[in-house]
């Protein structure tokens, strides 16, 4: 079972070998990029203790190693933690947030095996998001801080404090815009949630708070020049909505829809709407917007009822850059509610938001990674 | 069964000369102990429901070393320890969950309106002078509306004042040192003052560093790492006293004051080993009972109590606003009680019980400011009695009105609960009985599942049980080699509707609610047998077996439907053997569980692996000059140093001993 789980993670080591793979039943796109495939990481349930995992799928083969499978755990010998949140390819090697387990694992993506992990100490501890600028891997250190990490040594070079329990982080241009959502400050109604905005050379941050506008942000998303985020609301009265920010002061951010979940590609936004609260609660949809003029273009998958292009309970869509092929994660439902501690599946479907195949996972999928070659 | 009834008024001189009953001094006991059965015959033997006894004498026989210890030689119980001295430890039986399990200390029905949960870590074993369980109802009838309103009940009876013709000063001191910086010494004195008067005061305290050493397991690699974070202090004082006012009446008061301060562990954490978690326990309480046994046809018994629970929980991290979380509660509890029992024939007999009880609670954690209950409930009970079948048949009509004093209360609530139970012996003069029981009985919503914040539904109704048991028990007595001999056996059905469970609004934002259903089935065995090996020797054997298949039955599509509830294993039993003689007594005991899942969907990675844990007690009593008697008793528990875990990612511990010495006068 291992080896077809890893033909395209071994074909991945080195560039040089995808010239040998020239089939044409790969996936790929006119300039020869080829994709490989996808990782799902899996944070399984902290509180029935059912162990993190990653899955795989391999888009050569269409083969995945199913809802028990555990690539992390079979290659390394030991777990990959508790809470894992987000992968990060960075140069030729691969970085795993672990929050509870205040762990991140640098791997190399080919073969997961473990290259080595930082384990932060001090005041910045538990790690929960990652962006990448310039060569160096920025992690958001849940207890009010974001750390500059050199993906080479993993050595933590800077550290800044932000605002209380951030989250997701974006780059636009030399600015890496943080949600610090106060997640943990809910019987306060996350009174001090805000944006941090660091200037990536001085490494210092200004901040921007807003109880009206912004409201209990988790997740960012950014092409480079467009950088959106997610604000949760608060799971009542106050919606999940999808903001833009362009730049540092309250006039800077403007309201695109109500949504609980984005991806971005080139210049499309992809958006998930599936509200916690029961005053918005109605039909998921799933909608795709332009970056710079905000329309809305319509739906970017489409599902036939009652076969397995239908989705259960979404948790997010994934877009994958290079041939845009869409992966969106669900848990299963018992009944009305989503099963948190069954595994979930990964619906693939392609650019035009055709239904291709139903992948089973492990519990909690969480992120997705594709594994693309470009030559 | 031939019994004999002797009137009360004759009943205290008579119980003075029988030395032989535990905690038989005074005429403070209901009816039902006064009746001599030819053959002695257990109670466990001839109740109507399944009842369970562990006496002071008995869990030294068979060398029960803690409360957790005591719970798991009892039949049908499944016990959350989180591991050590401070780990909580709370008891669900036959699959009903732990909020259903009532626990009765010295006559009083404790209550937990903030979680319903009782943790019984907090009891320690030195006063108690007996350990029962009860499923279903208590074939006493002359006890307050409270104590049938649960589906199962562990009853916690402490020792007795000295009885009123014993003058002189009775003191016990004992130190007790275990593995893993363990100290705790005891104390008791107690007193006969005058004939009327009789007091006793008792302090206790627990120092436990609980730094056990475990195996951890990660994928294919193990290392052996330390509980950290784990240190308990801990202590209790209560005094009692008992006036007799006349020689069928009895006041009885008792004043106490529990104190907790630990650290906690919290779950083993991959990679991340550090814990600053810390709760800081208190409670305190004042009750006072009076029952007057007249020798008319009517006795009447009054409760009241004043009862203070504070519970704070601490935990340092920076991801916490201001880098620190606290959660307080503070609960206050009054309770009256009146209960009337009328004989109007040597058969039969009536009460009629009535309780008022008052709860409060304090908190920064919920969705409202100041809930508070009034609850109050009335028992009306028959029992008919002859020679061969007891039955008796009850009613239990409840009211509950729920306020707050800032935002949106619970529901009131009234329910009406009947039960009934039947004991035959067929065969005249041999102890072999058949018994039958049903009872329907609900649990109250807690405080936490009504308002805690985001969590918490205030439209939550009760939780409904109904169950059915059957069994059969026999006791045999002999003057040979094999001087006695129980034996239960018990098989039941328990179905619960309107069950209270979390379910996920999303990841982060749950809701109660009383959708999901369960179903139980299983057999309960318990066996005890003493041999007389020779003039002083005994080998006494106690075993209890049971399997309980405990299935989730909300709807037939779900993921979980008719597997088996989380942590709930299919078969566990426990056994002692110990030899008694006049040398050295040696117990050898043992307890085990099949495998058992985190998860109610049996998920096959979250499998808890099944374990057995023996150990082994020895203890000898040496006497000086007559009225001092020094006790010595060494324990070595988990022999085999057996890594284990009941709940998952909770490790408990391996290899321990400890060492108890006890000095008692008169």
């Amino acid at each position: 079972m291992k080896k077809f789980a890893f033909l395209f993670l071994m074909a991945a080591v080195a560039l040089g070998f995808a010239s040998c793979k020239d089939d044409k039943d790969e996936p790929k796109n006119e300039s020869g990029e080829i994709a490989l495939g996808f990782y799902i990481l899996n944070q399984g349930n902290m509180y029935t203790k059912l162990p993190g995992s990653i899955s795989v799928y391999d888009a050569l083969s269409g083969l995945n190693n199913g809802e028990n499978g555990n690539a992390f755990l079979e290659v390394n010998g030991v777990q990959i933690g508790e809470e894992a949140n987000q992968m990060l390819t960075i140069g030729n090697r691969m970085f795993i947030t672990v929050s509870t387990s205040n762990i991140i694992w640098a791997v190399d993506p080919g073969t997961m095996r473990i290259i080595g992990s930082i384990r932060p100490t001090g005041e910045a501890t538990t790690p929960r998001f990652m962006a990448k600028a310039n060569g160096r891997l920025y992690v958001s250190m849940y207890t009010g801080y974001v750390c500059e990490i050199n993906p080479l040594t993993l050595e933590i070079t800077r550290t800044v404090k932000v605002g209380p329990n951030p989250e997701q982080m974006g780059v636009i241009g030399n600015t890496l815009v943080v949600t610090n959502s106060d997640g943990m400050n809910y019987l306060n109604n996350y009174a001090d949630c805000s944006l941090s905005f660091v200037d990536l050379t001085t490494f210092t941050q200004t901040e921007l708070k807003d109880h009206n506008v912004i409201f209990n942000p988790t997740k960012c998303v950014s092409n480079g020049t467009d950088l959106f985020i997610t604000c949760m609301g608060n799971y009542g009265n106050i919606p999940a909505k999808v903001l833009k920010v362009t730049g540092k002061t309250i006039d800077d951010i403007q309201e695109v829809c109500l949504g609980t979940s984005m991806d971005i590609a080139g210049n499309h936004l992809y958006v998930i709407n599936n509200q916690a609260s029961k005053q918005f609660a109605g039909p998921i949809t799933y909608k795709v917007y332009d970056t710079t003029t905000l329309q809305e273009k319509g739906d970017f998958i489409k599902m036939t009822e009652a076969t397995d292009s239908q989705i259960a309970y979404p948790i997010s869509a994934f877009v994958n850059p290079m041939n845009g092929e869409i992966v969106v994660l669900s848990y299963k439902m018992d009944g009305e509610h989503a099963q948190y501690t069954a595994p979930g599946y990964a619906n693939l479907y392609d650019k035009a938001g055709n239904f291709q195949r139903r992948i089973p996972c492990g519990v909690g999928p969480t992120d997705v990674l594709f594994v693309n070659i470009s030559y | 069964m031939k019994s004999v009834k002797f009137p009360i008024c004759i009943t205290a001189g008579l119980l003075a000369a029988q030395p032989a009953r535990a905690s038989n001094d005074t005429i403070a006991h209901t009816l039902q102990e006064y009746e001599v059965v030819s053959e002695r015959v257990r109670k466990e033997v001839s109740s109507s429901a399944p009842l369970f006894n562990l006496s002071n004498e008995r869990m030294k026989t068979m060398g029960v070393t803690d409360i957790s210890d005591a719970l798991h030689r009892l039949p049908g119980v499944n016990i959350r320890d989180y591991g050590g001295a401070g780990g909580l430890k709370t008891v669900s039986v036959r699959g009903f969950g732990s909020a259903h399990t009532g626990v009765i200390y010295d006559g009083i029905v404790l209550s937990d309106c903030q979680n319903g949960n009782v943790d019984l870590s907090r009891y320690s074993l030195d006063n108690v002078a007996s350990l029962s369980l009860i499923v279903g109802d208590n074939s006493d009838i002359f006890i307050p509306a409270k104590a049938s309103a649960s589906a199962a009940s562990i009853i916690i009876s402490t020792m007795s004042v000295p009885n009123p013709h014993d003058s002189l000063w009775h003191f016990t001191g004992q130190m007790r040192v275990g593995a893993w910086g363990t100290y705790n010494p005891y104390f008791k004195v107690s007193k006969t003052i005058t004939p009327h008067f009789s007091f006793s005061a008792i302090g206790e305290f627990t120092h436990a560093k609980n730094n056990y050493p475990f195996t951890l397991k990660n994928g294919f690699y193990e290392t052996r790492e330390r509980r950290d974070n784990s240190m308990m202090n801990s202590g209790h004082a209560e005094i009692n006293a008992r006036w007799r006012p006349t020689f069928a009446s009895i006041l009885d008061a008792k004043v106490y004051y529990y104190d907790n301060g630990r650290h906690l562990p919290g779950p083993v954490i991959l990679y991340n080993p550090v814990s600053n978690e810390k709760i800081r326990e208190r409670n305190a309480f004042g009750q006072l009972t009076y029952k007057n046994l007249s020798v008319s046809k009517f006795s009447f018994q009054g409760l009241a109590k004043f009862n203070w629970d504070a519970s704070r929980y601490q935990d340092k991290d920076g991801k916490y606003p201001n880098g620190l979380w606290d959660e307080s509660y503070y609960q206050r509890e009054v309770y009256l009680s009146g209960s009337a029992l009328y004989l109007p024939t040597d058969k039969l007999s009536f009460n009629y019980s009535a309780d008022y009880i008052y709860n409060d609670l304090s908190t920064n954690q919920m969705n409202v400011i100041g809930p508070w209950r009034h609850s109050i409930l009335q028992s009306l009970t028959g029992k008919f009695k002859n020679s061969w079948m007891v039955a008796m048949a009850r009613l239990l009509y409840s009211i509950y009105d729920n306020g707050v004093k800032v935002g949106e209360s619970a529901q009131d609530v009234n329910k009406l609960s009947p039960s009934v139970s039947v004991s035959v012996q067929p065969i005249k003069d041999n102890p072999f009985f058949i018994r039958a029981s049903y009872k329907n009985i609900y649990r109250m919503p807690t405080f936490n599942e009504s308002y805690y914040f985001h969590q918490g539904s205030v439209s939550l109704k009760p939780e409904d049980t109904d169950q059915v048991n059957l069994g059969l028990t026999w006791q045999h007595s002999s003057k040979g080699w094999l001087q006695t001999v129980v034996l239960t056996g018990d098989v039941y059905y328990n179905s619960v509707k309107n069950k209270i469970i979390a379910i996920p609004l999303n990841m982060y934002v749950w809701t109660m609610k009383n959708i999901a259903k369960a179903r139980a089935f299983g057999a309960d065995l318990t066996a005890s047998a003493t041999f007389r090996l020779a003039r002083n020797q005994n080998l006494v054997f106690s075993g209890n077996y049971s399997w309980q298949r405990v299935q989730p039955r909300t709807n037939p599509g779900d993921t979980d439907y008719n597997k088996q509830v989380a942590y709930t294993p299919v078969h566990y039993g426990a056994a002692s053997l110990s030899w008694e003689n006049p040398w050295v007594d040696v117990v050898v005991h043992g307890t085990g569980q099949s495998d058992r899942y985190g998860t109610n969907s049996n998920v096959p990675i979250s499998r808890i692996p099944g374990y057995v844990e023996m150990g082994v007690s020895l203890m000898h009593t040496f006497h000086f000059k007559k009225i001092n008697a020094v006790d010595l008793r060494f324990d070595l528990t988990n022999i085999f140093d057996t890594q284990y875990e009941i709940v998952a990612s909770y490790p408990m511990p391996g290899r321990g001993w400890s060492f108890t010495l006890t000095y008692n006068l008169n």
